[in-house]
């Protein structure tokens, strides 16, 4: 066959899941012999006059190169022919979580950027002396980009494995039967349930990592030559109790992504865990070095002194949303 | 009177084509069932459908016969007796009984059609 045809058929191929490679390519291979030789016959009816090399390549036609063309366009591009042999999805995400996509990364990059904006600013300012304006702003904006970049890196590939492994069900297994149960309530914020959930779990994956991420990842790894930001010697309880706390958390964010619905028992839940968190917080702070030593040392100012404010600022944000939460279920019935 | 809305005028010659489109695409699947009681190759089968007064594009045609064949409904064998290896399609008991419900369904809905277009009809 000719090398437009054998061009056309690898770019084909090339698209294709592997394991329908072959099988495929020879059934294109057919296709385009069987429509070349239609054209052949319609052009002169006598085969014997139709310009068949069966020696070059047995059994295939060795064409006119304008009815080859003809028929490659015919076909269409080798991108919309292979997408309607794999049938395998053409999308990173899917209309089934695109909307809680969308949601997280408004949720999230705002929160991040914020956050690591504060922390690598106080980072900048407590361990820097003298302080610059311009160093402090390039070294918070450059770390705020790049925390903003991995995040949403993060997420996409998270919500495109999820989608993958959704879409990937076997064909036929009918779906559970939907009820009015199922409806999605909305959160004050406007936001839904089972998104506050994936944002919820997301952040709690991040605090959990946080005892272990070491200083190098917000470039002042020069400060205790790279070790944790929390103390090593700091009792093994310590640690164990703060991810406990957040196991607690991710179970009832875990509640709320599988039923996307809050409860009255998970909404006084959270509540209650939240209080114990920042509580355990305080105790810890107030009677440990929390921070690794080089840190604290290489500080203006101490750790708990902005630490538990900023602690109890966000936990009383987030009881304040929970609340409002519990408001709007009661006015709606639940 | 009203002017009619050029954007609409302009966006009905495309909706019409986008209605076929989905009509015809419901009656491939049964014309393919039952043009392949009797073993087709690809193009073959192309050209019946379309002797038939079914057109349907070659892309479109070969991979819907391989879903069908991975569904069930029509088994597939590469015949290399001839000159040039071809894959001929057979219709299954499974597609035979499928063949059958839908063109049970296909022609109620024609009776509940042509019902329609006589009642709302001045």
């Amino acid at each position: 066959m000719s090398t437009l045809t054998d061009r056309y058929v690898g770019s084909v191929a090339r698209r294709l899941p592997e394991s329908q490679r072959d099988e495929v390519v020879a059934e294109v291979r057919a296709m385009i012999a069987d429509m070349l030789e239609a054209r052949a016959e319609a052009v002169d009816p006598d085969p014997e006059a139709a310009d068949l090399d069966h020696s070059r390549s047995p059994g295939l036609p060795h064409p006119d190169p304008a009815a080859e063309a003809a028929v490659l366009e015919e076909l269409g591009s080798p991108e919309s022919l292979a997408r309607e042999f794999a049938r395998t999805p053409q999308h990173l995400i899917g209309p089934r979580f695109y909307r809680t996509y969308l949601w997280a990364l408004t949720w999230l990059l705002p929160t991040v950027g914020v956050i690591t904006l504060v922390a690598s600013g106080l980072a900048h300012s407590l361990t820097v002396h003298p302080v610059e304006l311009g160093g402090l702003l390039g070294t918070a904006i450059g770390r705020t980009v790049s925390a903003l970049l991995t995040v949403f890196a993060v997420l996409t590939l998270v919500f495109a494995l999820v989608d993958r492994a959704e879409s990937g069900t076997a064909p036929g297994r009918s779906p559970r039967r939907w009820t009015v149960d199922q409806l999605e309530e909305i959160a004050p914020s406007g936001s839904s349930v089972r998104g506050d959930g994936i944002v919820s779990l997301i952040l709690l994956v991040l605090l959990a990592a946080l005892p272990l991420v070491p200083t190098t990842f917000l470039y002042v790894g020069h400060l205790n030559d790279g070790e944790p930001f929390v103390n090593p010697d700091l009792g093994v309880g310590w640690f164990v109790g703060y991810w406990a706390l957040l196991a607690g958390l991710a179970a009832i964010a875990a509640v709320h992504v599988a039923t996307n619905r809050t409860t009255a028992a998970t909404r006084i839940a959270t509540i209650g865990v939240d209080i114990l968190m920042a509580a355990f917080l305080t105790v810890a702070l107030l009677t440990q070095e929390v921070m690794h030593p080089d840190l604290g040392n290489a500080s203006l100012l101490d750790t708990e002194v902005w630490l538990i404010p900023l602690i109890w600022v966000l936990t009383a944000w987030n009881i304040v949303s929970t609340l409002r939460t519990h408001r709007a279920a009661a006015t709606a019935g639940d | 009177m009203a002017t009619p809305d050029p954007s609409v005028q302009q966006d009905a010659p495309d909706a019409l084509a986008l209605h076929l489109q989905e009509v015809r695409r419901g009656t491939v699947v049964l014309a393919c069932l039952v043009a392949c009681r009797r073993p087709q190759y690809g193009y073959a089968l192309l050209e019946t459908l379309a002797e038939a007064g079914i057109q349907v594009e070659a892309n479109t045609l070969y991979p819907l016969l391989r879903r069908l064949d991975k569904q069930g409904l029509l088994t597939a064998e590469w015949n290399t007796d001839e000159p040039r290896p071809r894959k001929y399609y057979t219709l299954t008991d499974a597609g035979s009984r499928v063949a059958d419900e839908l063109r049970t369904e296909w022609l109620a809905l024609t009776a509940s059609l042509t019902d329609l277009w006589k009642d709302s009809t001045p």
